[in-house]
């Protein structure tokens, strides 16, 4: 393969592999006969049209009704990992709060994260409408607590978890949204999910990998902040990159999207503006990828 | 339930296709003569159109040839493929002849229409 062949083929990396396959070979030869000899590379332009003529192989692939079920497998697991992370989240939230004896807080935070274990049992013992009851019930509880706690404060001041800002908005219902819009986006993935379940990655592996980010959240909390931070760090990515490698976990990954970025989101989405574009996509996605997993007969 | 309209890339592809089974490269240059230069495929754009083409059964691959060690694959015009074409032929036939007929009409543009036709 001459240097310039191998400059055009890698563009065909953002082909899916079966489409490469059987189309890598004509299309090389495609492009090396539509371009001049002294041209080396590909053109921008080419590049680009190269790069968009993947992305829509693959959109297409990926909505196809031939994939629908890999949507409901991930929908299902999905709804199943959103109580599990706000379960996760709430116990490393109070065993640090602990850690800084700040008792009052942690129990405090204990109170939101155990429902959450229950709310996983429900739904991994297939008792969907339960599960789900639970957690549009801990929304509003969380809504009803975080509103009055809030009220005392005066006017202008913007309480973010346990973190207080101070801003010159009057946002006290803009703040109570953000903290329980986890909580809200999880509770709505249970309603719309067709059966939330573990699905092709099977209970025992789940429970393996939640374990295992579980002992390393655990001992990342325990050890300097450093190594902790790059240890929890490398058991995300790790999870990360399992996820992204499969076809369903790709899913999981686009349809767990807006619950994570509110989950972890940055203080500065206090504002009425960003929160509605983030609402407004959160149920896009969801209205999206629940259509998908629905539009299909179980398997 | 009314068919969508054709791009014109697609529509084009078609009608290369309507001449007979062709590889891709003979595609390009097909769609370009057809359309007097105007349009110049490329292959990002081409292969994502024949994708969607064979997922909707509007063509298919017709046999492979080995050419400077490199596979060749044809393609044709399915029978729907066929239909489908004709369909949107008669719908732009229509279109064109509707618009003419209006345009006749219309005072000021009369003698250049009649000239050209």
């Amino acid at each position: 393969m001459t240097a310039r062949e191998r400059r055009y083929r890698r563009w065909l990396a953002w082909y899916p592999k079966d489409h490469r396959a059987r189309h890598g070979e004509e299309m090389l030869a495609v492009l090396l006969a539509s371009s001049p000899p002294e041209q080396n590379r590909p053109t921008g332009r080419d590049a680009l049209d190269l790069v968009r003529g993947g992305l829509a192989i693959r959109l297409r692939r990926a909505v196809s009704p031939g994939s629908r079920w890999r949507w409901r497998h991930a929908v299902d697991l999905a709804a199943l990992l959103a109580p599990l992370v706000l379960f996760g989240a709430g116990l490393f939230r109070a065993a640090a709060l602990a850690g800084r004896l700040a008792f009052d807080q942690s129990f405090q935070g204990l109170v939101y994260a155990l429902p959450y274990a229950l709310i996983v049992l429900l739904a991994w013992l297939g008792r969907r409408r339960a599960a789900a009851a639970c957690a549009w019930a801990m929304v509003a509880l969380q809504t009803a607590d975080t509103t009055i706690g809030l009220m005392p404060l005066s006017k202008g001041t913007v309480v973010m978890g346990d973190v207080l800002l101070a801003s010159g908005q009057p946002l006290i219902a803009v703040s109570a949204l953000l903290t329980t819009l986890p909580a809200c986006v999880c509770a709505a993935m249970l309603t719309l999910a067709p059966s939330p379940s573990p699905g092709p990655l099977g209970s025992r592996r789940l429970l393996a990998w939640t374990g295992g980010v579980l002992i390393a959240c655990v001992v990342g909390a325990m050890i300097p902040r450093v190594f902790g931070v790059v240890l929890v760090l490398a058991a995300l990515g790790t999870v990360a990159v399992m996820a992204l490698r499969s076809p369903v976990g790709r899913r999981v990954a686009v349809t767990m999207a807006p619950f994570l970025i509110a989950a972890v989101l940055p203080g500065g989405f206090a504002q009425i503006v960003s929160l509605g574009a983030l609402g407004m996509t959160a149920a896009v996605v969801l209205a999206i990828t629940t259509w998908l997993a629905r539009s299909t007969k179980p398997a | 339930m009314p068919e969508k309209s054709i791009q014109e890339p697609t529509f084009l592809i078609l009608t290369a296709l309507a001449a007979g089974p062709q590889h891709g490269y003979g595609i390009i240059t097909d769609v370009l003569e057809i359309s007097g230069g105007r349009v110049r495929l490329r292959a990002g754009t081409l292969y994502a159109a024949l994708d969607r083409l064979q997922g909707e059964q509007l063509i298919e691959s017709d046999r492979e040839e080995v050419v400077d060690g490199r596979a060749r694959r044809y393609y044709r015009l399915t029978a729907e493929g066929g239909s489908r074409l004709a369909t949107e032929v008669e719908r732009l036939r229509r279109n064109a002849e509707t618009a003419a007929t209006r345009l006749r009409r219309l005072p000021s543009l009369r003698p250049s229409l009649d000239g050209a036709s």
